[in-house]
């Protein structure tokens, strides 16, 4: 008689067969078959980095030599710029395992290393990769209440970049001369931001890129909720409302109250909403980052400030205008709103505060590295972070800019290396860098905790100001109002004002 | 007078007991799944929702019970209700469409007799790009102001461009033509199924007794497939509330605030902001109108159609 099994049996059987192997792959494994030395050699350290997807896939190509030397294997997460500060961010308040090492956005140093996530850098380190070489506007983004818990790996910052070529142009300086009653200069473009203004109309409806269509524009700017609009706001309003005897800028240190909505930050978005209207490309007040860079190397206008604008400048793919451009510090301006006092001050020299945008991204060691891969990691960053490696980041085609006091030094690696700037933009671009990190009146990005609603509430008052549905005024009272309310959430307008000191390294 | 077969209530119970244990031992452990992935975040959301929980604040704060403090901050949050307009905006602005160019499309697909697959499938093909796609090939691409396709169109016929993205306005309707080009496939795909159901042989008894083809439509087909166009419909509304990742592609919510959709606040408020409290209470929000409206919607369809 043929043994049939009904549908129900064999359910019971799958169920208890399940059931079986469930059991046995919860008990001890097995002892390994192999030797001993295979089992050793089986068991290889591994260094797990999460980072930015192209950034991580350039310090994948540059460590793996330095990783197989050492017989170690590298796990390399790769995350997009939004994802990879979510994640980190997440990972810190719930207290959870991301990676050994990873690289996050300075301005979030508050809420990364205040939490007790990252390993304080040892002085070994230190000395090993020459901390001392690194610019001081670096160093802040790296420490917390004078202790360094991360290293450097790239000094963002926002440059003012323009065309040179335009600007020595003897015709076009006449005629701008006629109209404004002053020389173009193709050495430091735009000096205040009267000036980029005054430029900013004149370079607006003809045809100076002479491809036959009056489609040319004065400026871009990152506009865009969302994007990088926070960093396209503040590089043009730092110059009107930081004032020089005043360390703050966000927020008032001794009472925390915001400051986002006095006069010199009206000014600054009553400014730029009429520029970005009528002076910028057709969606000029909705651009990205990159839509703005795209504007710039693709020739469409005249002047920007960006991040990125020496590197993918010097593409033949992305930029029409190679060896065309100009770099400076961001303009600034004769007058100056004094927040203590009130009042606007005069300067006879324009007052500069050049930005230190977003403050780059930098490479800090997890607080949970495992003890077995302590060594390795640490011998990793220190590989990643060594002056030698620095300088073949920062003059390749990376995206990281100089942050070292010899990268400055640097000017045939910059003209002559993968980057092929030519020793004039070379020069500027390195000269605007270091009087960026190094000026007294430097903005240090907002870094205390809560920094992403922070940038929320702003983005989304000046973005109604450029859309028409709001005054600036209005609009920047509503975002002073947020500021406070997200302050009081954090913890107080006092506990804020005492974190905002820290990370000014008061 | 036949009798009916006796049945002994206390074997075939045990019977049952026992059939059904083996039934629920095989079940339980989805039950359990599905248990733990869906109650666990509904109740600790409902629970974050009633406390001041924040992921990013600093210093030595304990999370604490504020009853209904953030139920009454989102009554009187300007930014939130304009976030909900928004909402209904684009949601009354997309679902019709579709309903529409649905309707129209499927009665075209179920008249032709030859490509009717060929169609089929054609239509099918937008519900299988990812909105993020969509968002960016239809959306940055074609409504891109200075150098997009469409203003380049417009330019060269002798109008001027329109401001896709940056103008409160254009800028909803620009995400409503995406999600309309995208979701009217689904419209389309679902009515099509439903007219397919209709038994041709009433619409031939209907012309027999001289019904002309508009009053063969609304007196037959309509009802017909009226079921099926509710459901699809509710799915689109429920859907269409929910809306997020063509906004965050295309305006990021902006210019201003003009498309931020309730969702993307959500998203900006707990996940990206770290308000868990806040941003739960929105969440709880959101949950409490679509299954009101939900239910309230059944409820109307099914005296509409007679079932109750």
């Amino acid at each position: 008689m043929a043994n049939k099994v009904s549908r129900r049996q064999f359910l019971r059987l799958a169920g208890g067969a399940a059931g079986a192997m469930a059991l046995a792959a919860c008990a001890a494994p097995a002892a390994p078959a192999s030797s001993g030395d295979e089992a050793m050699s089986q068991e290889k350290i591994v260094i797990r980095y999460a980072g930015l997807d192209g950034m991580g896939a350039r310090v994948e190509a540059f460590m793996l030599p330095w990783v197989e030397e050492n017989g170690y294997e590298l796990e390399r997460g790769a995350f997009g710029q939004q994802e990879l500060t979510d994640k980190i961010m997440q990972s810190v308040a719930t207290d959870t395992y991301l990676a050994d090492i990873f690289q996050f956005p300075s301005n979030a140093r508050a809420d990364v290393i205040n939490a007790g996530a990252l390993q304080e850098i040892p002085t070994e380190v230190l000395e090993a990769i020459d901390f001392d070489d690194v610019l001081p506007g670096i160093v802040n983004t790296l420490s917390w209440e004078g202790k360094i818990y991360a290293l450097p790996y790239d000094g963002d910052i926002h440059y003012y970049s323009f065309r040179k070529d335009l600007f020595a142009n003897e015709d076009i300086n006449s005629r701008f001369k006629d109209s404004f009653g002053y020389d173009l200069s193709p050495d430091t473009g735009a000096v205040t931001w009267d000036q980029w203004r005054n430029i900013c109309e004149f370079f607006t409806g003809w045809d100076w890129n002479e491809n036959g269509e009056e489609d040319d524009f004065g400026a871009a700017c990152m506009t865009k909720r969302g994007d990088t609009l926070w960093w396209g706001f503040n590089s043009r309003a730092t110059a009107y409302a930081k004032h020089p005897d005043d360390d703050a800028y966000f927020i008032d240190l001794d009472t925390g109250e915001a400051r986002l909505n006095n006069p010199g930050f009206v000014r600054a978005l009553t400014e730029w909403v009429e520029e970005m209207q009528n002076w910028a490309p057709p969606g000029g007040t909705n651009f990205t980052y990159g839509d703005s860079l795209n504007a710039m190397n693709g020739g469409r206008v005249a002047q920007t400030y960006n991040w990125d604008a020496v590197t993918s400048a010097t593409s033949p793919e992305t930029s029409v205008i190679q060896g065309l451009q100009g770099y400076n510090i961001l303009p600034g301006s004769h007058e100056v709103f004094n927040s203590k006092s009130g009042e606007w001050d005069y300067f006879d020299i324009p007052s500069h505060a050049p930005f230190h945008a977003f403050g780059g991204w930098v490479i800090a060691v997890s607080a949970q590295v495992d003890d077995l891969a302590y060594d390795a990691v640490w011998g990793f960053v220190t590989h990643l972070t060594k002056p030698e490696s620095g300088l073949a980041f920062v003059t390749d085609l990376t995206g990281a800019s100089p942050y070292r006091f010899s990268q400055m030094d640097a000017v045939e690696e910059f003209a002559t290396g993968p980057l092929q700037l030519g020793e004039e933009v070379a020069m500027d671009y390195l000269n605007a860098a270091r009087e960026t990190l190094d000026h007294p009146n430097a903005v240090t990005d907002q870094a205390f905790g809560g920094w992403v609603q922070y940038r929320d509430a702003l983005e989304l008052g000046v973005s109604k100001a450029l859309a028409n549905e709001l005054p600036p005024q209005d609009a920047l009272d509503e975002v002073a109002v947020a500021f406070n309310e997200i302050s009081e959430r954090m913890g107080g307008l006092q506990h804020q004002a005492e974190l905002y000191a820290r990370t000014l390294g008061k | 007078m036949a009798t009916e077969p006796r049945i002994y209530p206390s074997k075939r119970f045990r019977f049952e007991i026992k059939d059904n244990l083996w039934k629920w031992i095989f079940l339980l452990p989805a039950v359990a799944i599905i248990l733990i992935l869906l109650a666990v975040p509904v109740v600790w959301t409902l629970y974050a929702a009633f406390t001041d929980l924040h992921l990013y604040r600093i210093g030595d704060f304990e999370t604490e019970f504020v009853g209904l403090a953030n139920f009454q901050k989102l009554m009187s949050n300007r930014s939130f209700w304009r976030t909900a307009r928004n909402t209904v905006v684009f949601m009354l602005g997309v679902v019709p469409a579709q309903l529409i160019i649905g309707l129209t499309v499927a009665l075209a697909l179920n008249n032709i007799t030859r490509g009717q697959k060929l169609f089929r499938t054609w239509f099918l093909m937008p519900l299988m790009v990812s909105p993020v796609v969509v968002s960016f090939i239809v959306g940055r691409m074609l409504f891109q102001e200075d150098i997009g396709p469409i203003n380049d169109i417009l330019r060269n016929l002798g109008f001027e461009g329109v401001p896709w993205l940056t103008s409160p306005t254009w800028a909803m309707v620009a995400l409503m033509a995406i999600d309309v080009w995208q979701w009217s496939s689904f419209m389309i795909l679902m009515l099509l199924a439903a007219l397919q159901g209709v038994p041709p042989d009433l619409h031939e008894a209907a012309r027999v007794d001289g019904a002309n083809q508009l009053q063969s439509f609304w007196r037959i087909t309509v009802p017909l497939i009226m079921p099926i166009t509710m459901t699809a419909l509710l799915i689109r509304i429920i859907d269409a509330f929910k809306v997020v990742e063509i906004i965050m592609v295309l305006t990021g919510g902006g210019p201003g605030q003009a498309t931020e959709s309730v969702t993307l606040a959500i998203y900006r408020t707990g996940v990206k902001g770290g308000d868990l409290a806040f941003g739960s209470s929105q969440a709880y929000f959101l949950l409490i109108v679509l299954m009101i409206f939900g239910g309230a919607y059944l409820v109307l369809t099914r005296r509409a159609m007679g079932k109750d």
